[in-house]
């Protein structure tokens, strides 16, 4: 199978169904929670499925495979925040904003990715599934700390004017609570918490959850990515706001956090081809779902069409038609097959 | 025939991710109780079509007593300050209960 059939799995030709419905403004519309629900869906079956497999796995891998994550999570991040900052075309709190997006992952890349591969009849191991959950809340936590640095830096050169240095100030003593919300976040508890059940439930008792975990996963997922593809393609009109040289980021920083991802996996944690690519998908998506809402209420001074545009408008799309395949590629290059 | 007694509605539309600190605030200022909705809609920030929890609008309602109004506007006023986009505007109303509205919620 050629790289570039990616394009024809069902999954992302729902994708593209979705962004040309939008594109050319049909009246289609899903009902509202939709797409939360099949979220949790595809995050419990993702989550049932490897818990199941981890528990055959071996522990010293897993540990760091884990340890690799956090690697990835804290410092993708800072990477990104400080590229952005080169760029000189946002200020430091949306850059802490837009590269916390970029640290952490999007679990609709991930299982889009692995429609891709078992539609190629690719193997791969259960370890990265371990990495994508480690990795959902480093990045908030090192955007917390990029934002709280760059307040200090604007209030000493009065870009902040004293009463909201006052106030941010007041809200830095709320970053327990902040880190707490970024541990706990809703699709953490989700995707751990199926881990541990797949692991310690009865093999029989799974077994009976197959139709549920196994025969109609890639059909929700279809579902949810024609509902993303619309997402994705009602974020077209913000381009212009958001600028090129912010577009060409939301394109090169997922090739930049995919190569260092695809590294690591083959040569670091020495994954199967498939394996690989898990982790470098890992390191190039940026997340969607968890991450907004926590640098809403943590950084609203950020621009929220910024780091929205770039993670939900190109990055993800991005990846889903583009990345995936081309990650695959840049493994198979590096095991010289 | 009931007696009807003047009282203050405040309309705060949001992100849903402020609910938890508006609840707070509702404690801190020893409001009653209030009533959400989730809604929809779009403005100066952009569309917020609910599909996904960061564009999820919700509209929060409470009804208090006159002498509550200001600490509550001074406490929305400062959540504004700190960047959060919020949309405030306050009716006259009448009840049939002032008592209730008078009552700190539990």
């Amino acid at each position: 199978m050629s790289s570039f059939s990616n394009l024809l799995v069902p999954a992302v030709l729902f994708f593209a169904l979705g962004a040309i419905a939008r594109i050319i403004k049909s009246d289609l519309r899903f009902p509202p929670d939709l797409a939360k629900v099949l979220s949790i869906y595809l995050l419990m079956s993702i989550g049932l499925h490897g818990g199941y497999e981890l528990a055959k796995a071996d522990l010293g891998v897993a540990i760091n495979s884990i340890f690799w994550a956090l690697v990835l999570g804290f410092g993708l991040p800072i990477l990104g925040y400080l590229s952005l900052i080169i760029t000189r075309k946002v200020n430091p709190l949306d850059a802490a904003a837009i590269s916390a997006h970029y640290g952490s992952v999007s679990a609709g890349t991930f299982l889009t990715a692995i429609a891709f591969l078992d539609s190629s009849g690719i193997q791969y191991e259960s370890y990265p599934l371990i990495m994508l959950a480690v990795m959902e809340s480093p990045a908030i936590i090192v955007g917390l700390i990029l934002a709280a640095m760059a307040r200090k830096q604007l209030a000493a050169s009065g870009g902040l004017n004293s009463n909201s240095y006052v106030e941010n100030e007041a809200r830095s003593s709320n970053f327990t609570l902040l880190l707490r919300e970024a541990l706990t976040n809703g699709s953490v508890v989700v995707l751990i918490g199926s881990m541990v059940i797949g692991a310690i439930s009865q093999p029989s008792g799974i077994e009976k959850l197959k139709p549920f975990i196994d025969e109609i996963f890639m059909g929700v997922l279809c579902l949810f990515l024609f509902e993303m593809g619309m997402e994705a393609a009602r974020r077209i009109k913000e381009f212009k706001k958001v600028g090129l040289v912010l577009l060409v980021y939301g394109m090169l920083m997922p090739l930049f956090g995919g190569a260092i991802g695809a590294l690591i996996g083959f040569y670091v944690l020495e994954f199967s081809i498939g394996g690989a690519t898990l982790v470098a998908v890992l390191g190039a998506s940026a997340s969607y779902i968890a991450v907004p809402p926590a640098m809403r209420l943590a950084i609203p001074e950020a621009n929220p069409s910024f780091y929205l545009t770039l993670s939900l408008g190109i990055t993800f799309p991005f990846n889903v038609l583009l990345g995936i395949p081309l990650y695959y590629w840049f493994v198979q290059k590096l095991s010289g097959s | 025939m009931a007696e009807l007694y003047p009282c203050k509605l405040v309309n705060i539309i949001t992100m849903d991710a402020l609910q938890e600190k508006l609840r707070e605030m509702f404690r801190r200022y020893e409001v009653s109780g209030y009533t959400v909705f989730r809604v929809r809609g779009e403005g100066r920030s952009g569309e917020s079509a609910g599909t996904l929890d960061f564009e999820s609008n919700i509209m929060v309602k409470v009804i208090l007593p006159e002498e509550k109004l200001q600490r509550l506007l001074d406490g929305l006023q400062r959540q504004k300050a700190k960047g959060y986009h919020m949309t405030i505007f306050i009716n006259d109303v009448q009840v049939i209960d002032p008592e209730k509205y008078s009552t700190p919620m539990q």
